[in-house]
């Protein structure tokens, strides 16, 4: 019984990973064949950021999952998928920073003074970094319980991403993506509110 | 009078087949990747990517064609590919995404029989079938370079004539100082609609002298074939030195007036649409620069921006108009 729950659990991870890695793969090729449309450059943005915020949102699911389907193995699946939301906000960055700056930092810090959009997305960026590299075992061993405080950071990420996803789209008027991706991280949030365990000090 | 660099006439007529470039090699976006059941996760990413394997500044055959004699008008750069110009529009009434317009309007958008009324202060007022508009001056081809407000540009083959040719037809009184221009707002054709981003019918307007300047033209085709229902068809503007919002597509009514009209986009935010929306890298949008744009249409995912002119590059022939106009104030 427990053999084949770990077995399942490794073909759920690796489907999973082809699964988050298939929009980077596809993105890449089409770009080699010059088939991202007439503003690559914009495919490239708005696709990554859209998989960075989906897969931000699937691993804030998996421990509201793993309680509702009793399924303790899930929690293996958290890394790889937040990992995977880091990825593609690192690309989405460096995207921004070679396309609308021409590689220049110092144009993307002066932006992020001027156009409220770019500092949230630079802020939940940043907040990612220290989850990203503290996402293995000796991490989680050195750190013991700031571990899981450092990454109760993901919230503010979650959240900073959907801010970040209204404002692009301010203008338009067009906040459907948006309030669906609010929404979703809004239940989420309250889950985990809902279930929070009492301090233990 | 013309800079002999950027306008230029044109000696032969089929400039652009010799700039076609080579077709690239077409890669299905779906066969490689939807075996391994990423189908969704693509899709919910990355739509709006329209395939842009054929990098051909030839309109497909199956447009109607609508040759016009080369302009001096005519910046000398290449046109982006026809796929692109057709691909990636504006044109909220059909969806408020770059691939809607191409998506919804060819199927919904009836261009024939098509009526363009000519009202207000004239002393000819007249209701114009399309096919009558169309013969009212020789047609010219005009490579011009669309600027949008949002910070790209494309430079696209029109087809038309001077709008200046029709008002003469109109004989506007001496009391006219604007036109307004309307487009079709049909609920049954269009729907895009139900957005509230802008009121509708979609209304934009030019000072008479704006109006009456050679560069401001009459649209009726692109790429020597005649509009696609998403580029406006089957009448649209084209006022190149203004951001691209400016050049109303499917127009149904052009109206003389004294007072200055109101604009969809200024009615909808004032603070960043005015009334001249002159292409100026001086005078920020409030919410992003305006000194470059991403050219689109080329090779290359690094290719630097460009940096924006000042009435896109038509200062010679439009800078009269705003003498002594402060251009921060009057955006």
């Amino acid at each position: 019984m427990h053999a084949d729950l770990k077995s399942q659990t490794r073909l759920l991870r690796l489907s999973l990973f082809l699964w988050a890695a298939t929009p980077l793969v596809d993105l890449f090729l089409l770009a080699l064949s010059g088939n991202l449309g007439a503003n690559p450059q914009e495919t490239l943005l708005r696709s990554t950021g859209m998989c960075c915020l989906v897969l931000l949102l699937v691993t804030l699911s998996i421990t509201p999952l793993r309680r509702l389907l009793d399924w303790t193995e899930l929690v293996r699946l958290r890394r790889m998928l937040g990992l995977w939301a880091f990825a593609y906000a690192f690309i989405h960055l460096l995207g921004f920073w070679a396309f609308e700056h021409e590689f220049l930092w110092s144009a993307v810090l002066k932006d992020a003074f001027k156009r409220p959009f770019v500092t949230v997305g630079l802020v939940g960026f940043a907040l990612l970094i220290p989850l990203a590299i503290t996402s293995n075992q000796w991490s989680m061993r050195q750190l013991g319980a700031r571990w899981k405080t450092i990454h109760q950071l993901i919230y503010a990420v979650a959240l900073l991403g959907c801010i970040h996803f209204f404002l692009h789209r301010a203008g338009k008027n067009n906040f459907f993506d948006p309030s669906i991706a609010l929404a979703v991280t809004v239940v989420l949030l309250g889950l985990r509110w809902r279930w929070r365990r009492p301090r233990h000090h | 009078m013309l800079r002999s660099g950027k306008h230029r006439q044109l000696i032969s007529g089929d400039h652009l087949q010799s700039q076609v470039t080579p077709e690239t090699v077409f890669l299905n976006r779906r066969t490689l990747i939807a075996g391994l059941g990423g189908a969704a996760l693509v899709a919910a990413t990355t739509r709006g990517g329209m395939s842009n394997a054929q990098a051909s500044t030839r309109a497909p055959g199956n447009y109607a064609a609508l040759p016009g004699r080369p302009s001096r008008f005519s910046i000398m750069e290449k046109p982006v590919p026809f796929a692109d110009a057709a691909g990636y529009n504006n044109f909220y009434e059909f969806g408020l995404d770059k691939d809607d317009p191409a998506a919804n309007a060819p199927s919904r958008l009836k261009t024939s029989p098509w009526k363009l009324s000519i009202e207000g202060l004239v002393a000819k007022p007249r209701i114009f079938d399309i096919d009558d508009l169309i013969k009212i001056a020789p047609l010219e081809e005009r490579i011009t370079r669309l600027r949008c407000v949002e910070g790209w540009s494309m430079v696209i083959p029109w087809v038309g004539y001077s709008l200046s040719e029709l008002i003469k037809q109109v004989q506007p009184l001496g009391s006219a100082k604007y036109i307004e221009f309307t487009s079709l707002a049909d609920p049954k054709q269009m729907p895009g609609l139900n957005s509230r981003v802008l009121r509708w019918p979609y209304h934009e307007a030019l000072r008479l002298d704006e109006a009456r300047n050679p560069l401001t033209m009459l649209t009726f085709g692109m790429y020597g074939v005649v509009l696609p229902a998403q580029n406006g068809a089957p009448v649209r503007m084209v006022v190149p030195w203004k951001y691209g919002f400016k050049s109303a597509k499917s127009l149904v009514k052009i109206r003389f007036t004294e007072a200055q009209p109101t604009t969809s986009w200024s009615l909808a935010a004032p603070n960043e649409y005015g009334f001249y929306s002159n292409v100026n890298p001086n005078v920020d949008h409030p919410r992003w620069s305006q000194a470059t744009e991403r050219v689109l249409g080329v090779e290359s995912l690094f290719a630097v921006r460009r940096k924006t002119e000042l009435f896109n590059g038509y200062a010679e022939l439009v800078s009269g108009l705003y003498a002594g106009l402060d251009l921060k104030k009057f955006y």
